[in-house]
């Protein structure tokens, strides 16, 4: 039974193009439903538009040859970011030399207030909020960014190359200071 | 009851209760603990208030005011990967699949079948070599094209009547003889818009249902045939230099007898090679070209004012710092020098206007990007293919271990990668200014401009040495011992210090993706064991290198 199993294996193996069109499918299904949060995440990391549109896509060709490779991946979205955190740092660290993407974020459009007043309050609390990010450390940033992406602490320390306790003890800190801004 | 119920858990305690990070024993000290206590309950709601304002925060405010992607989504190019995995070794494939199936059980009938299967997938390997090899070369031809900005290209087209000159990238009204030739792509569904690049030679190919591909490795560079029975264009031939995988002839026949031949042009002022800032660029123009097919004689008229203007240029750059990695390219343009440049921040133009307006014959042109701006140098070596490997923390807890923490190692290896980047910034560009003023041209220069040249290229050099110099006391007092270190390879003798620049970048890019490896940046899947003895060897020998340069750039 088992040398059965190992020959299905085998032909498996050498195969391989067969099974890629069902990991074509499921790679071009996470793509369509991620890809615009890896790009705003490279953003984040200050990448410019079109590098970071490059990296993402980038990005799920690297998914689909690790799963061509035959690797198995428990949580593909904590993989897609953990490649695509490493891949920015990379791509930026190449071009020190070049001020990373720093993207003029106002505040909010307002869409959805109920009245000039509110959407002027809730205009001033979110360019609040944004400074409050803006000043938190790279590394909190970075936790925080992630874990809005839905990682758990252990992928996030994946990620940045830190224990999953250390990352908590950053999103604490970054929650306690959005939280000062939040209650001033 | 607990202590733990008794006290307030602390913040970070409940923000790790909220995320589901706590163990099933604490989730349940810590809810009887909210049950009891109002003011926990209180404030984990201001922490999960907190974590509504982030969510509120990325929808309404990051996510509508970033920009959104500068193009429309590609389909992602499934195509290039298969192909690329392909060229793998099959040793390499059934390594990784014992790898991730192993089962002890294997008896002799097991192993006459992987035996009789190993036969089978070496003679389909053979027979499928250079259909992939193909593939490959292609798809690296097309990544170096989208790294390159985009310019405009004249092309010498001969066919069995006559010859003409094509420019194409621009839009005007073809002459007769030239709609004909263009017939006769469209009829085969090959683009003519660009019918000398990788990527219409590809996407023709790729369209073909049945194909038969010849690769020829020539000294300067590869042919690529395609043949066919299944589209008008019954044979193609594509050369791709070696050096930057520019595609500089092709030859067409077509089921009709006719054919078509291009080259490239290169304007007759440009001795020196135009050069990409940020690819690898190469040597002449056209190497390998039969001379008959040339329409525009190869051999050019040496110049030294061609030269001091172009230098004049780069030195202006460099003193902005602009000939590290900006993607801008230097050509001529009849009598004037033309630098371009694409997805350059407008400040950063401004820059660059203003120190080249003032020079004579220059011509500053930028286009919005419609490519990465900034696109890394298609490159080979893993050191991008990162994350999943299971021996990533080999190495780096080894270090680790050794520096006595994490955060010792954080620290080291950001410091030593920082400088690594530094360092390879620094040999690309002394490589571009290497193939820039090759040795011929520099003999031709005037004294003054000769100086100029070799400061330019001392400067790179000397911060090159100094960020090596850095890794390596950093590195070498941490890595000695973790491997048999040898004795290293007997070194090069460069004629010149531009060939010297060539050896020196092979040698820093062997660096590079040994120090990926050793602090875990990359899968060690390819590298031999023992990469930190190797990293030391690649590292004295990169010194070697240095050394070797700086002989050959001392003046004269």
């Amino acid at each position: 039974m088992s040398s059965f199993a190992s020959d299905e294996q085998f032909v498996g193996l050498i195969r391989q193009e067969q099974t890629g069109t069902s990991i074509q499918d499921q790679v071009t299904r996470l793509f369509e439903e991620a890809r615009d949060d890896v790009y705003r995440y490279l953003l984040t990391l200050g990448l410019y538009p079109p590098q970071a549109q490059e990296a993402s896509q980038e990005v799920f060709l690297r998914l689909y040859a690790t799963l061509r490779k035959g690797e198995r991946i428990q949580n593909p979205r904590a993989w897609i970011f953990r490649v695509a955190h490493n891949l920015g740092i990379k791509i930026r660290t190449r071009q020190h030399s070049e001020e990373p993407f720093n993207p003029d974020v106002g505040g909010p459009s307002g869409a959805g207030t109920a009245t000039p007043e509110s959407e002027l309050l809730e205009r001033e609390r979110m360019t609040r909020f944004h400074a409050a990010v803006q000043g938190l450390s790279e590394q909190q940033k970075r936790c925080l960014f992630l874990r809005l992406e839905g990682l758990r602490y252990p992928e996030i320390g994946s990620a940045l190359g830190i224990s999953a306790s250390s990352v908590g003890e950053f999103l604490r800190r970054a929650m306690v200071r959005l939280k000062k801004v939040r209650d001033e | 009851m607990s202590n733990l119920e008794l006290r307030h858990p602390e913040e970070g305690l409940l923000l790790r209760y909220l995320d589901g990070e706590l163990p099933g024993g604490k989730v349940r000290q810590i809810r009887g603990h909210l049950e009891a206590c109002w003011q926990c309950r209180a404030q984990l709601e201001e922490i999960q208030a907190v974590v509504g304002e982030c969510v509120r925060y990325r929808n309404n405010v990051l996510a509508p005011c970033l920009p959104p992607p500068p193009e429309p989504w590609r389909s992602l190019s499934f195509g290039l990967v298969d192909a690329e995995l392909a060229t793998e070794s099959f040793f390499t494939r059934f390594a990784r699949f014992l790898s991730f199936r192993q089962s002890p059980g294997l008896g002799w009938a097991v192993s006459a079948a992987v035996a009789v299967a190993l036969c089978y997938v070496a003679v389909r390997q053979l027979r499928e070599t250079p259909r992939v090899e193909a593939a490959v070369l292609l798809r690296k031809a097309e990544a170096a094209a989208q790294a390159r900005p985009a310019g405009v290209k004249r092309l010498s087209i001969k066919t069995r009547t006559g010859q003409i000159t094509r420019v194409a990238g621009v839009a005007y009204k073809p002459s007769p003889r030239e709609a004909e030739i263009a017939r006769l792509f469209d009829a085969a569904h090959y683009d003519w818009t660009d019918p000398l690049s990788a990527r219409s030679y590809s996407s023709w190919r790729e369209k073909l249902p049945h194909f038969q591909d010849a690769v020829a490795s020539q000294p300067n560079s590869y042919d690529i045939t395609t043949t066919t029975q299944d589209s008008e264009l019954v044979s193609a031939t594509l050369t791709l230099r070696t050096t930057d995988m520019q595609p500089v002839e092709g030859r067409f026949e077509f089921r009709n007898s006719d054919w078509v031949e291009m080259t490239e042009l290169v304007d007759q002022q440009t001795n020196p090679a135009s050069n990409v800032a940020g690819t690898t660029g190469g040597t002449p123009r056209q190497p390998g070209m039969p001379p008959g097919t040339l329409a525009v004689p190869v051999e050019t008229t040496a110049d030294s004012t061609v030269y001091s203007e172009e230098l004049q240029v780069v030195a202006a750059l460099h003193r902005l710092g602009a000939d590290l990695g900006d993607p801008l390219e230097i050509s001529r343009q009849g009598r004037q020098v033309l630098v371009s440049g694409t997805g350059i921040p407008p400040q950063r133009q401004q820059q660059i206007h203003g120190v080249l307006d003032r020079l004579p014959h220059v011509v500053v042109r930028f286009h919005d990007p419609a490519f990465p701006a900034s696109a890394t140098p298609a490159q080979s070596e893993p050191a991008a293919r990162d994350a999943a490997g299971p021996d990533k923390a080999t190495y780096p807890a080894r270090i680790e271990e050794r520096l006595g923490g994490r955060p010792q190692f954080e620290r080291f290896s950001s410091s030593v990668l920082e400088w690594t980047d530094s360092a390879m910034t620094r040999a690309y560009a002394l490589r571009r200014l290497a193939q820039q003023f090759p040795a011929a041209a520099e003999s031709e220069m005037s004294a003054e401009d000769r100086l100029t040249l070799r400061r330019l290229a001392r400067e790179h050099l000397a911060a090159f040495v100094k960020d090596l110099q850095r890794v390596d006391k950093t590195v070498t007092p941490v890595l000695t011992g973790m491997g048999n270190y040898a004795e290293i390879e007997a070194r090069s003798e460069s004629v010149s210090w531009q060939s010297a620049t060539e050896d020196l970048l092979t040698s820093a890019r062997r660096a590079e993706t040994l120090l990926a490896v050793v602090l875990g940046v990359t899968p060690a899947e390819n590298a031999a064991a023992g990469a930190p003895a190797q990293l030391l060897i690649a590292l004295d020998q990169l010194s070697l290198r240095g050394g070797e340069c700086q002989r050959l750039l001392a003046d004269r």
